[in-house]
């Protein structure tokens, strides 16, 4: 797979606070690529690297075969959606599409063709679109634009920063959707920052999680979801239940006031050692009346809420922890101060440092 | 600052060169003569600020909240004046108002008086021209403040138990403050050295800085006292200015 | 009772703009009237516009004031624009000093600003003309500069990095995305400046030079100081500089709501 994107060892700071520490990263040629974090974990700072609208203290950035580091964003090759809306308001739809490529000095004729063209393929259609004003259209129609704005002179990497940030959650799940959809038509590499981990999630081909300017872990949506590198990472995608304990010399996760607990996979778990978080994904832990699995442990169901999909219980297990489980609607209904049995299979239990 | 204090110390020296340089001019202006003539000028300022919030508060606050659809076109009939200069308006103020204005026409036409009226040249004119003229000045920053106070801010206060009355003194008013403060100085400030509204309406005893500084320059041609007054003006202006802001904690911004 | 009061208070609103209207009214009205005396009503003509239209002095000066006003707001804006986009690669301090001095050059009542000019003007021995108007005037350029700057805090700077990541060069995101869009200020800063330089008395008056005549300053040897009485070619005139003044005006307010 040839690399489009070569991050290696990129730190920026500002009066002296470090937005990016030290960050590395091969972003594949077309792929759909999210940077997910936390507001103000410098993903945001990333992008604007890569686009050339701020400078890195040190590291190389590369695109294509390419080192970028001192050249203009102008000059880069790279397509940026913005946040909110940064169409300009003085140009219409047409207008503002075209500008990329009257910038590249292409000939009229093919500028209007391929802004129609990009117009279609974003379902808008050219004679109903073409020469509406900015402020005429609705959110998801800017953001569509923006995009068609950024693609239509063929950029290698397309970056977008949440674009989908100010939509409803009606549109915008309809346009993770529309944009997995042309990211796949185009083939071009996307780079998505969002703080959103469902859409990360619904949308990547692969997941780098920021925190405080730091690379956590890169990885398939699955990958990043089953094995979390750490509690950080575990925490902040999808909901777990995370409880302190310590790797014992027996192979076991000690945990004060619950009986030692199996995590099957040690050698996946194989760097953790001393104090360490159990991390156990909600929907993995089933309720029964009385104990029968690998690892169970017995509580009082503290709380139930329905919410459609499921059913959400908290658990109070050894006086001290709270556990969250899914349930099935099917399966039997518990009583709120009902005595009952957590288990789950060992291979469900992923040991992670703090 | 710098503008006009770097623009006119080295005016000056330049201006007394072949003599000494001097402050007499400076002690001159400190004469009780000129004494007066200052206090003469701050106060009028001082009445011309003082008439115009009691006038221009109710007005202000009519458009801000009252207005209704018709808010932009009253908006614009309270600039309109502003646009239009004050040698024109003072001017306007003389047809009206003159022994031979359109106001003694009126009257002396219906038989109302048989001689006409001397309405200006006198400290009243004065005053009331320098209303007429400086309203509009006033209206617009009160306004602007006003306009920003949200309805809910008073409804909350109501709710909780204010009068209407009370409600407007506790709310309303000091958040209409930033628009007081900038009203104030942009009538105070250019109302301490009015000159054309009272050489238009006064009276030949009534000598301000503005027309002193006029005078003294295109009348009498003697720079130095000239730019002594102006300087005099000036730095008065920036002490005030510079103690109202601190203690109304407004800020040059811009 | 409530409506009443707002009933009262509609009335004194009409009150006050009438205060504010009537002066204007009759001047324009006294414009009109046959007859040179005020006093007497005569008819309505237009004789004292086809006077003072073929006046050559009033002429001039309506020319001269034209031109002035016309050189000072093309040279301000120029100035304000120059200033306004490189001010921010100055250092905080500086910025916020400069900006003291430009504020101080709007609020500094213009008698104190005339007469420093003239005073500066005549010890650097330049000549008093229509050139040292228009320089006095120029100093009032921070007007168009203020208006420039609230618009450039208005535009996120996402529209410039837009039209650099799209591949625009600085010069180019400046003449294709940042002009444009300051257009509106450009206008309204524009048409501000050109109303002081217009309207300007006190600042023309002290840096003229013999024999050049603004409007304002025609209007002044004509009718101003006690008792000078009144001209009817000066009302004609006077109500054509404040149609002037209302067409800019409301311009003005047209542009300034697209800020």
């Amino acid at each position: 797979m040839k690399n489009e994107v070569i991050l290696q060892s990129v730190s920026k700071s500002y009066d002296r606070i470090q937005a990016v520490r030290d960050v590395s990263l091969n972003i594949g040629g077309n792929e759909f690529f999210s940077i997910l974090g936390p507001s103000g974990c410098g993903k945001t700072t990333l992008l604007r690297l890569v686009a050339g609208l701020e400078s890195p203290d040190s590291g190389v950035i590369s695109i294509g075969d390419r080192v970028v580091n001192n050249l203009p964003p102008h000059k880069r090759e790279v397509g940026l959606v913005f946040q909110g809306t940064a169409l300009f308001p003085h140009m219409n739809v047409f207008e503002n599409i075209a500008f990329g490529l009257r910038m590249r000095s292409y000939p009229k004729g093919e500028i209007r063709e391929r802004v129609m063209e990009v117009l279609r393929m974003m379902n808008m259609p050219p004679e109903i679109f073409a020469h509406k004003r900015v402020d005429q259209l609705s959110g998801g129609e800017r953001q569509r634009v923006e995009i068609a704005r950024s693609l239509v002179f063929e950029p290698r990497v397309l970056l977008l920063d949440e674009p989908l940030g100010p939509l409803d959650l009606k549109i915008r799940q309809k346009m993770q959707q529309e944009l997995k959809r042309i990211q796949r038509m185009v083939g071009t590499t996307f780079i998505y920052v969002t703080h959103d981990q469902t859409e990360a999630l619904i949308m990547s081909d692969r997941i780098a999680v920021m925190n405080r300017g730091e690379v956590l872990q890169v990885g398939t949506p699955e990958e990043i979801y089953s094995s979390p590198a750490n509690k950080f990472v575990a925490d902040f995608i999808g909901e777990s239940n995370l409880i302190e304990g310590e790797v014992g010399e027996d192979g076991l996760f000690h945990i004060d006031g619950l009986p030692p607990i199996m995590v099957s996979d040690m050698d996946k778990n194989s760097g953790v050692r001393g104090r360490a978080f159990l991390c156990i994904r909600p929907e993995k832990i089933s309720i029964y009346a009385e104990a029968e699995h690998d690892n169970s442990v017995s509580g009082i169901v503290l709380d139930k809420s329905y919410v459609g999909t499921h059913v959400v219980y908290r658990v109070e297990v050894g006086d001290r922890y709270v556990f969250t489980v899914y349930s099935n609607t099917s399966s039997r209904s518990f009583r709120l101060g009902e005595r009952i049995s957590l288990g789950w299979r060992s291979s469900d239990g992923v040991l992670v440092k703090g | 600052m710098a503008v006009s204090f770097g623009v006119i110390l080295p005016s000056q020296s330049q201006i007394v060169r072949g003599e000494v340089f001097t402050l007499s001019y400076y002690q001159q202006a400190l004469d009780p003569l000129f004494l007066k003539i200052l206090a003469r000028s701050l106060l009028l300022a001082l009445s011309t600020t003082v008439a115009c919030i009691l006038i221009g508060y109710p007005a202000a606050y009519y458009i801000a909240f009252k207005g209704g659809r018709y808010k932009n076109l009253l908006l614009l009939l309270f600039i309109l004046p502003l646009w239009v200069t004050f040698l024109l308006r003072g001017y306007a103020l003389l047809t009206l108002l003159g022994p031979e204005g359109v106001l003694n026409s009126i009257l002396l036409n219906l038989g109302l008086i048989r001689e006409p009226l001397y309405m200006i040249y006198n400290e009243f004119a004065v005053l009331q021209g320098m209303v007429y003229g400086y309203l509009p000045f006033m209206i617009l920053p009160l306004y602007a403040s006003l306009e920003k106070v949200r309805k809910i801010y008073i409804e909350a206060s109501r709710v909780m138990g204010a009068s209407s009355l009370k409600a407007f003194w506790k709310i309303t008013l000091p958040l209409s403050r930033p628009g007081l403060v900038a009203g104030s100085l942009l009538t105070f400030i250019p109302a301490a050295g009015e000159f054309i509204i009272p050489s238009f309406l006064g009276g030949p005893s009534e000598v301000y800085i503005g027309t002193m500084i006029y005078s003294a320059f295109i009348s009498a041609r003697n720079w130095n006292w000239g730019a002594a007054l102006s300087m005099v003006y000036i730095v008065m202006i920036l002490v005030g200015v510079l103690l109202y802001m601190k203690y109304s904690r407004e800020e040059l911004r811009i | 009772m409530r409506r009443l009061g707002d009933l009262a208070l509609k009335v004194y609103v009409a009150l006050v703009l009438a205060v504010l209207y009537i002066p204007l009214f009759a001047m324009a009205a006294a414009s009109f009237n046959h007859g040179r005396s005020l006093l007497r009503w005569e008819g309505l003509s237009l004789e004292w516009y086809l006077r003072a239209l073929t006046n050559d002095r009033i002429l001039t000066a309506l020319l001269n004031s034209f031109w002035v006003a016309s050189a000072v707001s093309l040279l301000a804006v120029g100035l304000a624009l120059l200033a306004a986009i490189s001010v921010d690669k100055l250092s905080s301090r500086i910025r916020t000093s400069l900006h003291n001095i430009f504020y101080l050059s709007i609020i500094v009542p213009e008698i104190a600003e005339a007469l420093t000019l003239a005073v500066f003007f005549i010890s650097v021995n330049a000549p008093l003309g229509s050139a040292t108007v228009v320089l006095g005037h120029l100093v009032w350029f921070p007007l168009v500069y203020v208006v420039l700057r609230a618009r450039m805090a208005g535009l996120p700077p996402t529209y410039e990095e837009a039209a650099r990541v799209l591949g625009a060069s600085g010069f180019r995101t400046f003449f294709h995305v940042t002009l444009p869009l300051l257009g509106p200020g450009i206008v309204t800063g524009g048409l501000l400046i050109f109303t002081w330089s217009w309207d300007s008395f006190i600042k023309t008056q002290f840096t003229r030079g013999p024999g050049f005549e603004t409007l304002p300053v025609y209007i002044w040897n004509a009718v101003g100081g006690r008792g000078r009485g009144l001209s009817p070619e000066v009302n004609a005139v006077a109500t054509l500089s404040i149609i002037v003044s209302i067409v800019l005006a409301v311009l003005y307010s047209r542009y300034r709501s697209r800020l």
